[in-house]
C-alpha cells in the first residue's frame, strides 16, 4: 500500500511540475521531444548501420552497401546537427526556468509573517528547499525528453528481445525492476543525509562568508582571530566530509550491486544470442546486430529506471517546497479594509498590549496602554531591553501582540489590508541596510511614483547636493562595479531618512536613527522630524534625551512597561527615571 | 606558457607532499582505461570469429571475460575516485582554511579593492571547480590516450596508410573547432559568473533576515521579484549571445565527423566485397579507426583543458603565495611611548581628493585623545592610518620616534578597537572576548568577570553560543548587549592603545553614563583614542582633536578649544544648549 501512494506521489510530482513548466515555457517542452525523438534515431542509426552494411556485403551487393551507408550518414549528419543546435538552447531555456522557480520560493520567503521568518528551525528549511530546487528543476527533461524517447526505444528493442526469445525478456524486466526498488531506498537515504548536512552548510557558509566581510575582516585583524577562524572553518568541513563520506561508500555499495546486475543481465544477452545463433536461428549479420543493439537494450530499460528514480528524489524535495510555499501567512490573512486618509480621533491606540517573544518565557512588553494623537511628536526613550524596538514591530503589524489590541483610527490594526497598513508607517530601522542597486533605487526601489519627492526628501537630511554631484544611477557600493558609491555612516543613515520621507507616509517612525550623525547635522534632522516637515505625526526611539526635547510627549519605558509619559518639563518636574537619565548626560555637558 | 607548467608543478608538488597515493591511483587508471580500451575493440572481433567458426563455448567464456573486465573496471574505477575524492577533500579543506587564514591576515588595503576581493574569490571558486581532480582528469586521459594510439595507429596502418591520415585532419579540424568553443566557453563563463552574481545576491541578499522587516514595511515583494526576474533575464540573453556564437563549429565538427564515418564503412565494406574481408574484422577495423580518432580527440581535449585548468590553477597559487610575505613580518611588541603624525595627507584609490591633508600632532603615552569632526571630515580615515591598515599617501605616522613600516612589522598587538560597525561572531561569548580558543586559566576568568561586572552585565554565561548557527541553544543579544562585548573585547586585549569609535551608539544613557564614570578606570595604563559625536565625550578625555574636512582644525582641551575655536564652541553648544534645564 505504501508503495502505492509512493507511486502516486510521483506521479502527481511529475504532473505538477510538467504543468508548471509547460504552462510557463512551451517551447521547452517541444524542445525536449524533438531532442529525445531525434536523439533516439540516430542512436538506432548509429546501431544498425555496420550490420546492415555487413548483411549487404555478405550478399556481394557492394553498390547497395555504398547507397545505404551514403543515405545513412547523410541522415544521421542532419540529425546530429540539430540536436547539437537544439540542446544548446535547450539547456539555456532550462536554466532560465529553474531560475524562474526562486520567484516563488522568495517572493514566499518573503510574505511570510516575520515570525516565521526570523525562526531559526523555518530558516533552516528555507535553506533546505533552496538549495534542493535543483533536484526537481529539471524533471520536464527527464519526462518529456529522455522518458518518451526511452520508452520508444524500448519498444523497438522489446520486439528484438522477444524475437530472440521470450524468457529473456521476463528476465530482464524482473532485473530492473530490482533495480528500481534499491534506487528507491537510495533515494530515501540521501533524502536523510541531506537534513544532516543542511545545519553544517549553515555553519560553513557563514565562515566562508568572513572572507570579504569587511566589518569581520577589521576585527579579525585587530585582535589576531584569523586562525581560529580558519581552524574552524577547517574543522566545519572536516565534519562535513563525514558525512558525505558514509553517503558516499553507501552510494558506491549500492552502485556495485546494480553494475553486477547489469553484468549479469548483459552476459544472459550474449548468451542466448549465441545459443540462438548456434541453433541456427539467427544470420551472421542479426548477431552484429543484435550484440551491438544489446547495449541500448539495457541501457533503455536503465534510463527508465534512472527516470523513475530522478521522479522519486524529485517527488521527495518538491514535497519540500510545496510544504513551504503553503506556510501560513497569518498576519496577511485578516483583514481586507483600507485606511483612510486624513486626521482621525483617536490616532493610535494601544490597550492592554502584551508582547512574548516565541519561545520566550519572558514578556518583552507587558500591559502596554497608550494613545497618540494625530500630529503628536512622541520620543520614546528607556534602558537596553525595555521594550522600545519591540513595540515599534508591534505598531507596524511585523508581530500581533499575545494579549490587547492595537487600534488605528478606531478600527483593530487587524482589519486592515497588510500592505495598505503598512503604506502608513515610513519607518527607519536601527540595523538598516542599502543594497547594492542604484542610489535612486534605495530611495523609491520600483514606485516609480515616488520620483518626485526625492529632492524634496534629500534636501531635508542635507545631502541633496551631495547626492546630485554623485549622480542618483550610480550603484550604492563597489559590490558590482567600479563606479560604485561608498557612503559615511552618517551619510548613509540620512538616505535611509530620506527613504522614510519619500514614502511620504502619514507617520514616520524612527529608531535610533542618528548615532552615527555629527552634532549640528543631528540637530536640524531632530527640528525637522518634530517640526513636521516629513509627517503630520512621528514617533522616534532615541537614547539621546536631547531628542525628546523637541517632542510633544515622551514615553518613558522600563522592563516593557509604560514607566511615565508626559512633555520634557513635566517629566524633569516629576523627578523620576526620566529626570534622572536626563541629567546624567547632562552632567558631562554643564 | 611558463606559469602553466608552474600550475603542473605545484599540482605535483601539493599530492608528493600530502597525498602520494594519488599517484598509485594514476597509475592504475592509466591501465585500467588503456586496457579496457583494447578489450572493447577486440571483444567484438573475436566474438564474431568465433561463433563464424563454430566454436560456441569459447566465444561464452570469451564474452563472460571481456563483460567482466570491463564490469570489473568500471567498479574499480568508482572505487579508485571515491579514494581520490577523499585525498583531494582533505587537500581542498587544508587550501580552504588556508585562503580564509589569508584573506582575513592580508593588508586591510586589499579588502576594498576589487581585484584582490575577486582574486580570493576565484581562488576558491577553482576550489569548487575541483582543478585537482581536473589535473588528474587530464593525466589519466591524455597518458591513456597516448598507449591506446600507439596500438591502433598500427591495426590503422594495416588497414591502409591514409586512413590514418584521414583520422589525423579530422582531428586537426576537430581542434582547431574545438580551441573556438573553448576560448567562447571561457568567455561564457566570465559573464555567466558576473551576472549570476548579481541574481545570486538577489537571491541571498534581498531576501536575508537582516532585510525582512524593512521588506515588509516598506511592502517590497513586488520589487524583489521584480529583481530576481531583470537578472534571470538578463543571464539568460548573456548565455544565450554564446549560444549563437558556437553553432558554427559545432556543425563543422558534426560534417566532419561524418566525412570520417562514410570513409571507414565503405572502404571497409569494398574490402569486405573484394577481398572477403570477415565480419569480424570489419568490426575490428571499424572500430579501431574510431578508437584512434576519438583518442587523438582526447588529447588535443586534454591539452584544451589543461590550459584552462592551469589559468584557474594560477589563480590559486597567487594567493597561496601571499602567505609567504604574510609570514615575514614581526611583531610589533614594544611599550608605547608617543604616537606621531607627521605632515600625514592620504587620498583613497581612485580618488583624487584627499580624505587627509597634511596632519601633524604628538600623542603621548596614557593620554586620551578625544578625536572629533563632521561626517566626512576624516576621523575614520585616521584611524586607519593609525592601525596600518593603510599607508599614508605623504608624510610619516611615528611610534616611539620610529617611522612605521608595515611591511616589515605586524602593529596589531599594539592596538584593540571597538569600531562603530564592530562584528561579533557567532561563536561563543568567550571565544568573541578572547578571539581565540585555549581554555581560560584562573586569571583570565576572573579579568573576564571583572570586566563584566564593570560594563553591568555580571550575569553574562560566557560558555553560551551568539546566534544559532552554531548552536540551536544559541542567544541573540540585543544591540545594546553585543556593544558592550564588544568593549569588553576590546578592554579584554592587553594593548597600549585602544581605539574607540562610537563605542556607546547603542547603549542606554545609564549604561553610557557608567562607562563615562568608569572610563579611566577602565582604560588606566592605555592610550585612548576616543571617536564619538556625542561631545560629552570630550570631557572625559585629556586633549581633543578637531578635524575640518581632511584639515587638523584644532588640538587641546575642552577649556583651550572653547573660546578659541568657533567651530567647537558651535558644535559643543549644539548639543549643550539641549541639556540646559
Amino acid at each position: 500500500m505504501a508503495f502505492l501512494t509512493e507511486i502516486k506521489k510521483v506521479f502527481t510530482t511529475a504532473f505538477d511540475l510538467s504543468a508548471m513548466f509547460i504552462k510557463n515555457c512551451k517551447k521547452l517542452l517541444f524542445m525536449d521531444i524533438f531532442l529525445g525523438v531525434s536523439r533516439e534515431i540516430s542512436q538506432l542509426i548509429i546501431t544498425i548501420l555496420p550490420s546492415v552494411v555487413i548483411w549487404l556485403c555478405m550478399n556481394r551487393s557492394f553498390g547497395a552497401a555504398i547507397a545505404t551507408i551514403a543515405v545513412m550518414v547523410i541522415a544521421l549528419t542532419l540529425l546530429k546537427t540539430l540536436i547539437e543546435y537544439i540542446q544548446r538552447d535547450l539547456s539555456d531555456e532550462s536554466l532560465h526556468a529553474t531560475n524562474s522557480l526562486y520567484y516563488y520560493l522568495n517572493g514566499k520567503n518573503i510574505r511570510l509573517d516575520l515570525s516565521d521568518a526570523e525562526d531559526s528551525s523555518r530558516i533552516d528549511e528555507y535553506y533546505n528547499v533552496f538549495d534542493n530546487i535543483y533536484n526537481f528543476s529539471d524533471v520536464h527533461y527527464s519526462i518529456f525528453c529522455v522518458l518518451l524517447s526511452k520508452l520508444l526505444s524500448f519498444a523497438i528493442m522489446s520486439a528484438l528481445i522477444i524475437a530472440v526469445d521470450l524468457r529473456l525478456y521476463a528476465i530482464v524486466l524482473l532485473e530492473n525492476i530490482i533495480i528500481l526498488i534499491i534506487n528507491a531506498k537510495k533515494d530515501k537515504l540521501d533524502h536523510e543525509f541531506d537534513e544532516e548536512i543542511s545545519k553544517n552548510t549553515k555553519r560553513v557558509k557563514y565562515l566562508s562568508e568572513l572572507m570579504d566581510d569587511f566589518e569581520a575582516g577589521r576585527d579579525i585583524r585587530i585582535y589576531n582571530a584569523s586562525s581560529m577562524v580558519s581552524d574552524k572553518y577547517a574543522n566545519e568541513l572536516q565534519s562535513s566530509r563525514k558525512i558525505e563520506l558514509k553517503k558516499q561508500r553507501c552510494d558506491f555499495l549500492i552502485e556495485l550491486a546494480i553494475s553486477l546486475l547489469g553484468l549479469g543481465e548483459l552476459f544472459l544477452i550474449y548468451l542466448f544470442a549465441i545459443n540462438k545463433y548456434a541453433s541456427g536461428g539467427l544470420l551472421l549479420a542479426s548477431f552484429v546486430l543484435y550484440v551491438s543493439a544489446s547495449k541500448l537494450i539495457s541501457s533503455s530499460i536503465a534510463e527508465i529506471v534512472w527516470v523513475a528514480s530522478i521522479l522519486h528524489t524529485a517527488s521527495i524535495y518538491y514535497d519540500d517546497f510545496e510544504k513551504y510555499l503553503k506556510i501560513e501567512e497569518r498576519l496577511r490573512n485578516t483583514g481586507a479594509d483600507k485606511p483612510v486618509a486624513g486626521e482621525a480621533a483617536p490616532f493610535i491606540e494601544f490597550r492592554k498590549v502584551s508582547f512574548r517573544y516565541p519561545n520566550q518565557t519572558e514578556y518583552a512588553i507587558k500591559d502596554f496602554s497608550c494613545k497618540i494623537d494625530y500630529g503628536e511628536h512622541i520620543a520614546i526613550v528607556g534602558d537596553n531591553g525595555a521594550g522600545k524596538s519591540t513595540l515599534v514591530k508591534l505598531l507596524l503589524r511585523l508581530y500581533d501582540p499575545t494579549d490587547g489590541e492595537i487600534y488605528f483610527k478606531g478600527k483593530n490594526i487587524k482589519e486592515y489590508d497588510y500592505d495598505s497598513y503598512q503604506s502608513v508607517f515610513a519607518p527607519v530601522f536601527q540595523d538598516y541596510v542599502l543594497n547594492a542597486f542604484s542610489i535612486r533605487e534605495n530611495l523609491i526601489f520600483d514606485y516609480n511614483e515616488r520620483e518626485g519627492l526625492i529632492k524634496g526628501a534629500l534636501e531635508k537630511t542635507g545631502i541633496y547636493n551631495k547626492i546630485i554631484e554623485l549622480g542618483l544611477d550610480r550603484p550604492y557600493s563597489r559590490r558590482f562595479s567600479e563606479d560604485g558609491i561608498e557612503l559615511s555612516g552618517g551619510e548613509e543613515q540620512r538616505l535611509v531618512i530620506s527613504r522614510a520621507y519619500c514614502k511620504n507616509s502619514e507617520v514616520v517612525v524612527l529608531d535610533e536613527p542618528t548615532a552615527a550623525i555629527d552634532p549640528l547635522s543631528e540637530r536640524n534632522l531632530f527640528q525637522d522630524v518634530f517640526d513636521g516637515i516629513g509627517s503630520t505625526t512621528s514617533i522616534m526611539i532615541s537614547h539621546r534625551m536631547s531628542c525628546s526635547k523637541f517632542s510633544s510627549r515622551i514615553f518613558v519605558m522600563e522592563h516593557g512597561k509604560l514607566a511615565e509619559q508626559g512633555t520634557h518639563s513635566e517629566l524633569l518636574t516629576l523627578d523620576r527615571l526620566y529626570a534622572s537619565m536626563y541629567r546624567r548626560q547632562a552632567e558631562y555637558y554643564s | 606558457m611558463k606559469k602553466h607548467f608552474a600550475s603542473l608543478l605545484f599540482y605535483l608538488e601539493t599530492i608528493w607532499k600530502s597525498e602520494k597515493r594519488v599517484f598509485l591511483i594514476i597509475a592504475v587508471s592509466v591501465l585500467l582505461g588503456t586496457f579496457t580500451s583494447y578489450v572493447g575493440i577486440y571483444f567484438l572481433k573475436y566474438l564474431l570469429d568465433f561463433i563464424e567458426d563454430g566454436s560456441y563455448p569459447v566465444a561464452i567464456v570469451w564474452t563472460l571475460f571481456c563483460l567482466a573486465v570491463m564490469n570489473l573496471s568500471d567498479n574499480i574505477s568508482g572505487a579508485l575516485s571515491l579514494a581520490l575524492s577523499n585525498a583531494y577533500y582533505r587537500i581542498n579543506t587544508r587550501l580552504r582554511a588556508k585562503i580564509l587564514n589569508i584573506s582575513t591576515s592580508v593588508r586591510f588595503e586589499e579588502l576594498e579593492n576589487p581585484e584582490t576581493l575577486n582574486n580570493f574569490e576565484l581562488a576558491n571558486e577553482c576550489l569548487n571547480q575541483s582543478v585537482f581532480s581536473n589535473y588528474t582528469q587530464i593525466l589519466v586521459n591524455t597518458v591513456s590516450s597516448v598507449f591506446v594510439i600507439s596500438g591502433t595507429i598500427y591495426i590503422t596502418f594495416e588497414i591502409k596508410w591514409w586512413m590514418a591520415l584521414l583520422a589525423l585532419t579530422v582531428t586537426a579540424v576537430n581542434t582547431v573547432c574545438n580551441v573556438l568553443l573553448s576560448k567562447n566557453e571561457i568567455e561564457r563563463f566570465e559573464e555567466e559568473t558576473t551576472v549570476s552574481k548579481q541574481l545570486e545576491y538577489s537571491r541571498f541578499w534581498l531576501t536575508d533576515i537582516s532585510r525582512a522587516k524593512e521588506v515588509r514595511a516598506y511592502s517590497l515583494q513586488r520589487y524583489i521579484v521584480g529583481k530576481l526576474r531583470e537578472y534571470n533575464d538578463k543571464l539568460f540573453a548573456a548565455l544565450h549571445s554564446f549560444t549563437i556564437k558556437q553553432k558554427n563549429p559545432r556543425l563543422i565538427i558534426e560534417i566532419i565527423n561524418s566525412v570520417q564515418l562514410l570513409a571507414v564503412y565503405a572502404f571497409c565494406a569494398y574490402r569486405m566485397v573484394s577481398d572477403g574481408m570477415s565480419a569480424g574484422d570489419f568490426m575490428l577495423y571499424s572500430s579501431a579507426v574510431f578508437t584512434f580518432g576519438d583518442s587523438l580527440g582526447n588529447v588535443t581535449k586534454s591539452v584544451i583543458s589543461f590550459w584552462h585548468t592551469s589559468s584557474l590553477m594560477m589563480k590559486l597559487t597567487d594567493v597561496l603565495n601571499i602567505e609567504k610575505k604574510l609570514n615575514e613580518k614581526i611583531p610589533f611588541n614594544k611599550e608605547l611611548q608617543t604616537v606621531e603624525f607627521r605632515n600625514v595627507s592620504f587620498s583613497y584609490a581612485g580618488s583624487d581628493k584627499n580624505a587627509l591633508e597634511d596632519i601633524s600632532f604628538i600623542v603621548n603615552a596614557n593620554e586620551k585623545i578625544s578625536l572629533i569632526g563632521e561626517n566626512g571630515a576624516g576621523k575614520s580615515t585616521l584611524v586607519k592610518l593609525l592601525l596600518g591598515l593603510y599607508v599614508p599617501t605623504k608624510g610619516t605616522i611615528y611610534i616611539n620616534g620610529e617611522p612605521m613600516d608595515t611591511d616589515k612589522y605586524d602593529y596589531t598587538p599594539m592596538f584593540s578597537a571597538v569600531f562603530q560597525d564592530y562584528k561579533i561572531f557567532s561563536f561563543t561569548v568567550e571565544a568573541n572576548i578572547k578571539m581565540n580558543e585555549n581554555p581560560l586559566t584562573v586569571a583570565e576568568t576572573a579579568k573576564i568577570r571583572a570586566l563584566t561586572s564593570s560594563m553591568g552585565m555580571p550575569e553574562l554565561d560566557t560558555d553560551s553560543f551568539i546566534t544559532q548557527i552554531f548552536s540551536d541553544d544559541g542567544i541573540d543579544f540585543s544591540g545594546g548587549e553585543t556593544q558592550k562585548i564588544a568593549l569588553i573585547r576590546a578592554l579584554y586585549k592587553n594593548s597600549p592603545l585602544i581605539i574607540l569609535d562610537e563605542p556607546t551608539s547603542a547603549l542606554s544613557p545609564q549604561s553610557e553614563y557608567e562607562i563615562y564614570h568608569n572610563f579611566n578606570s577602565l582604560t588606566s595604563e592605555k592610550t585612548v583614542f576616543f571617536i564619538s559625536h556625542r561631545l560629552s565625550s570630550c570631557r572625559i578625555c585629556d586633549r581633543i582633536i578637531l578635524l575640518h574636512n581632511g584639515k587638523l582644525e584644532a588640538i587641546g582641551t575642552h577649556e583651550e578649544l572653547l573660546g578659541s575655536c568657533e567651530l567647537y564652541d558651535r558644535m559643543f553648544s549644539a548639543q549643550a544648549e539641549l541639556y540646559a534645564e
